[in-house]
């Protein structure tokens, strides 16, 4: 699985969306309705899965979908796909 | 309601989830025909537990209530009585309000345990992962479900938990009444809810030896007054009612259940779980004094009756003192024969069957009744439904703690 798909996979479960309207440049506010809870909750969820650490000071960087796979991806750690 | 001489209170709608069916009429024909939900735990393991059996709710489906997404924030307490709420709301055929009403519109709920399964989730969670989701406090926050009701139904006056234990239904109910006697509010959606069946409150109950653990009878292990009546049985639920101050009521066309008459509560000042007969009489003279009554007036007695050896004969004793040579004149009936104990719902659901016992003139039986105990010997409807005018009746709540309260209601405008 790659990044993105895995992201896509938590996205769509924890919002309760279609993940076919998950893209690359999806807004994760404006176009997937996440409220800052939601936001919060999906930080822990990246975290646990990629066993990342996303520091509030990051998450202001992370707008889209793509941009939270690119902040996992150069941290070289792909989940463990276990 | 005497105090203050203010606004009269009224009930325009009823929304009940109880372990006998989902909706106010399907639960009250249950009941009416003697039909308990008392059965084995399905929903979850309940190995290593004492008890294994209670009041489920079936079939329930929080997504016909709930938006998917927003479920994540709740725990099913709140799920339960967010159903009631929109159900009650509808049975009123109240919608949008308008600003100026829905500043003195509100809701007060009584929770006694509350989120405790979602506690339960948590502190796994914090062992393994040695931090909690951002929900984790709006689940277990007991305060959270009367403004996730207000949110919803757009509540923008008065609004908080109310918590005696398995009194709070009752106490939400009479202190919202008494808000819209005093002008607080013109109209209140007040009720209780709970889910307490999870494995921390039923190993917690069992522990003080609360609980009946006649597994092997589950649905006719609740038997208020009866001889073999051991402990009492857990049931999950919600029960709610749109009071309204009766002007504004009358003025919309509203159709008029019962009338709130009085409030009655004290406290035993005595023990945590050994009552005393002083303290529910004291609330049921209150209550009949502030509905400005003879004890005589009263035709029927929702009792709190819990099916446990001591506080069932406390109520009947109670009873017989507040009412005299009248008491073998009124008849009393348990709902919590076949539904269980709703904990912080319990008042408020029965508050709910007093006014439908009042609207239709029927009172339900007590299930598993069949040779009263020693002591026990008032005029108990059991074995079938009974059909008779009841202009005005009592239901009592009493809880944990010495807590106790009784609501008087009566048909509108009756003689008395």
């Amino acid at each position: 699985m790659t990044t993105f798909s895995q992201i896509q996979a938590i996205i769509a479960a924890d919002l309760r969306v279609d993940p076919a309207s998950i893209q690359p440049r999806s807004s994760l506010v404006q176009d997937l309705g996440a409220d800052s809870l939601a936001l919060t909750e999906l930080v822990i969820k990246f975290e646990r899965l990629f066993k990342v650490s996303i520091p509030d000071e990051a998450l202001r960087d992370l707008q889209r979908v793509e941009d939270v796979v690119r902040y996992i991806d150069e941290r070289g750690l792909q989940a463990a796909a276990r | 309601m005497k105090a203050g001489a203010g606004h009269r209170v009224v009930v325009t709608g009823i929304g009940l989830i109880t372990p006998v069916g989902i909706g106010t009429e399907v639960t009250w024909r249950s009941l009416l025909e003697g039909r308990g939900g008392i059965a084995p735990i399905r929903r979850f393991d309940t190995a290593g537990l004492l008890t294994r059996f209670a009041g489920e709710i079936k079939d329930w489906d929080a997504d016909a209530f709930v938006e998917p997404r927003k479920r994540r924030e709740m725990s099913r307490v709140i799920e339960l009585a967010i159903g009631a709420s929109v159900l009650a709301w509808q049975d009123a055929k109240l919608g949008t309000l308008s600003p100026g009403v829905a500043d003195r519109a509100g809701c007060v709920l009584g929770i006694s345990m509350g989120g405790m399964d979602a506690l339960e989730t948590a502190f796994t969670e914090l062992s393994v992962h040695g931090a909690l989701s951002p929900y984790t406090l709006l689940m277990a926050a007991t305060s959270l479900a009367s403004s996730q009701v207000a949110i919803r139904l757009g509540l923008r006056g008065l609004n908080y938990t109310a918590n005696s234990a398995c009194a709070s239904g009752a106490h939400a109910i009479g202190e919202s009444a008494r808000a819209i006697q005093h002008g607080t509010a013109t109209l209140m959606v007040a009720g209780g809810s709970e889910a307490w069946v999870n494995r921390v409150c039923i190993a917690a109950f069992n522990a003080v030896k609360a609980l009946s653990v006649n597994n092997d009878a589950p649905e006719s292990a609740s038997r208020p007054w009866d001889v073999d009546r051991a402990g009492f049985v857990m049931g999950e639920g919600a029960g709610v009612l749109v009071l309204e101050e009766r002007t504004h009521a009358l003025q919309r066309g509203a159709t008029i259940y019962c009338e709130v008459l009085g409030f009655g509560v004290s406290n035993d000042a005595f023990h945590v779980t050994q009552p005393t007969q002083d303290g529910p009489e004291r609330a049921m003279r209150m209550a009949i004094d502030d509905a400005q009554i003879e004890p005589s007036a009263v035709r029927y007695v929702n009792a709190h009756a819990t099916s446990t050896a001591l506080g069932d004969i406390n109520e009947v004793r109670a009873i017989r003192s507040v009412f005299g040579t009248h008491a073998d004149a009124v008849p009393v009936s348990a709902s919590k024969s076949m539904i269980g104990h709703l904990g912080g719902a319990a008042g408020a659901v029965e508050a709910a069957v007093t006014a439908l016992s009042i609207r239709d003139g029927r009172l339900h039986p007590t299930a598993n009744l069949v040779q009263p105990g020693k002591g026990c010997d008032l005029d108990f409807v059991m074995g079938a439904a009974r059909t008779q005018d009841v202009p005005v009746a009592l239901s009592n709540s009493f809880g944990f703690g010495g807590t106790n309260t009784s609501l008087v209601f009566s048909k509108m405008d009756a003689t008395l």
